[in-house]
């Protein structure tokens, strides 16, 4: 490349890094919930301490089972699961996961998932005296306590919920929210006003898969009921980003079949400050390391000293 | 291949890459097997573990066992099913495919004598077995079941019996018939299996019956390969409680007795 004198040639490598919160991020690359276990299993595909912060599997305050079979559907660019939540439960993540990560250096935000107002109380006060420094919370579960309304879908019981997380959770506080609204804009509002340092949108799409048959003279058909993920829902994350962060000062973390850095681009210009990424890392186990080195080879073509000064200027 | 006088040689290595396919042909009416050069994988890997191939456009990898290796090259068996093994079986000689493996878990080799059981493109693991097995001395058997007529003769399986339903080979049945004969006159004192979950099924349970030990290579969809995304779950005993285990990151290799028909 030849370089006129005009132009500045940036002599360091540019700065990545971003806050939510009090929790710094190396760069704003994460991953999704569910789609990167508790990071052990990335070991051998990516540097996994490099990455601006995993998500960890959705953690209840009970181990799960999850769903029976079946569970996956591969959609034509996307993909449809019903995992229900399986995992290892709060007391098995402190005990066996945590030491993994906080030993290797690695930025983590453990994603909380309850079904009444108190589980979330409780994962949240056991990630603040372990000194966690960032959670989460995962609001499209069923809220038994609240005649199974969603806790996603309520700006009253969102805002409570985060509240409650905030005097007594010190850390960072991320609210995950759901697509599967009218209006996401009222329930953004209520979760800054309530005190969440940054909202992740958007979770799986609600949807479902049909195969049918047709035996011994009848029509026959096997659901599978579950969230949609990847390329397909994209269209619907970017909306959703562009609608919700225009209204709120904090910062969105994007997400929504992100497959490549054009993609992360798109998420940049409809307002994200951070972006995770999902059904790429089943693909593409190395894409975080990947998009990284995109966003620094980028800026430095580009002469932009840094990210912030990359999404100060959309 | 790791057999059992030879060890891991890296630990290290990334399980990923690009191979280069030397060969992809077609051994019978739907079924194809394609050779690829990757030296990682054919030094490094073990009967029963797998490769996850990238398909083109398609969101997910499709994974596929390891049915041989040689030289710097390994073999996979495959199906036309879809989308992605029609773009597979599309794909020439000197042409390249991104790949993840070996993944998972392979079969335990210490068998002292094996009835190897396989059905369909389901006996793609145990052809590589089957080479490990020569290599290590371990006498064997093989009973093969396909629906009709395959030319195994290009797989060039040792030891083995086909047997077909519609008869187009002497053995005509399914495979799981002949278990009890080969096992009566060969005394095996491990049986390995891979195909359809009823052939899996059936094997296990004839050889409880007849208290020899299985190991069965199963199949579940699952989205990564690599024990995260949790699609794969299947039920096994453990310490008398029932849990969940990852087919492909706690198998795909389970112990016969310990799975939950």
């Amino acid at each position: 490349m030849v370089i006129t004198k005009t132009e500045i040639k940036i002599t360091q490598k540019p700065d990545l890094s971003i806050n939510l919160g009090k929790l710094r991020l190396k760069n704003p690359i994460t991953t999704a919930s569910g789609t990167f276990g508790y990071a052990d299993e990335f070991q051998d595909f990516v540097d996994v301490s490099s990455i601006g912060a995993i998500v960890t599997k959705g953690i209840t305050l009970k181990p799960r089972k999850g769903n029976p079979q079946p569970r996956l559907k591969e959609l034509r660019n996307g993909m449809i699961n019903s995992i229900g939540l399986e995992n290892i439960g709060i007391n098995a993540f402190i005990e066996k996961k945590l030491p993994i990560l906080q030993e290797k250096d690695i930025t983590f935000i453990v994603n909380v998932a309850g079904f009444a107002l108190e589980e979330y109380i409780k994962i949240a006060s056991i990630c603040e005296t372990n000194g966690i420094k960032a959670i989460e919370l995962n609001v499209s579960c069923p809220n038994v306590k609240e005649g199974c309304l969603e806790f996603g879908t309520s700006s009253e019981i969102l805002y409570r919920l985060v509240s409650m997380v905030k005097e007594i959770f010190t850390g960072t506080v991320i609210v995950k929210l759901t697509p599967n609204v009218t209006d996401p804009v009222p329930l953004a509002i209520s979760i800054e006003k309530a005190g969440a340092d940054a909202i992740s949108a958007i979770n799986t799409v609600r949807g479902l898969d049909v195969s049918v048959s047709f035996e011994n003279g009848r029509l026959t058909k096997k659901l599978l009921k579950g969230g949609m993920s990847g390329p397909a829902i994209k269209p619907v994350a970017l909306n959703y980003i562009n609608t919700i962060s225009h209204e709120i000062n904090i910062p969105v973390i994007g997400m929504g079949g992100i497959m490549h850095f054009n993609d992360m681009l798109e998420f940049i210009a409809v307002g994200s400050t951070a972006i995770q990424i999902g059904t790429a890392n089943f693909t593409y186990p190395g894409i975080a390391g990947d998009l990284i080195e995109s966003l620094e080879q980028f800026l430095i073509n580009n002469n932009i000293p840094s990210y912030e000064n990359l999404i100060k200027g959309v | 291949m790791i057999t059992d006088k030879t060890h891991r040689a890296n630990n290290t290595i990334k399980p990923a890459g690009t191979g280069h396919i030397i060969d992809n042909k077609k051994i019978a009416h739907d079924i194809y097997q394609m050779t690829i050069e990757a030296p990682d994988v054919a030094y490094n890997s073990k009967p029963g573990q797998f490769v996850s191939l990238l398909c083109s456009k398609l969101v997910l990898r499709r994974p596929f066992s390891i049915s041989n290796v040689k030289d710097n090259c390994f073999q996979i068996i495959y199906k036309l099913k879809g989308e992605g093994t029609d773009y597979m079986s599309g794909l020439k000689a000197g042409q390249s495919i991104d790949y993840l493996g070996p993944l998972g878990n392979g079969f335990d080799l210490s068998a002292k004598r094996a009835l190897l059981v396989g059905a369909g493109v389901g006996i793609a693991p145990l052809i590589y077995l089957t080479e490990v097995f020569k290599y290590n001395d371990v006498p064997f058997t093989m009973l093969a079941g396909f629906q009709s007529f395959v030319d195994i003769k290009e797989l060039a399986i040792p030891e083995c019996t086909l047997v077909t339903e519609d008869g187009s080979s002497t053995a005509k049945g399914r495979v799981t018939d002949f278990i009890e004969e080969k096992i009566l006159n060969t005394r095996p004192d491990r049986i390995y299996a891979c195909g359809p979950h009823v052939v899996l099924q059936k094997t296990v349970k004839i050889a409880n019956t007849q208290k020899i030990d299985t190991e069965v290579a199963l199949e579940e969809k699952f989205a990564c390969g690599i024990g995260v995304c949790m699609g794969c779950i299947i039920e096994v005993y453990e310490n008398d409680e029932i849990v969940n285990k990852r087919v492909c990151k706690d198998g795909p290799v389970f112990k016969g007795e310990t799975v939950v028909w």
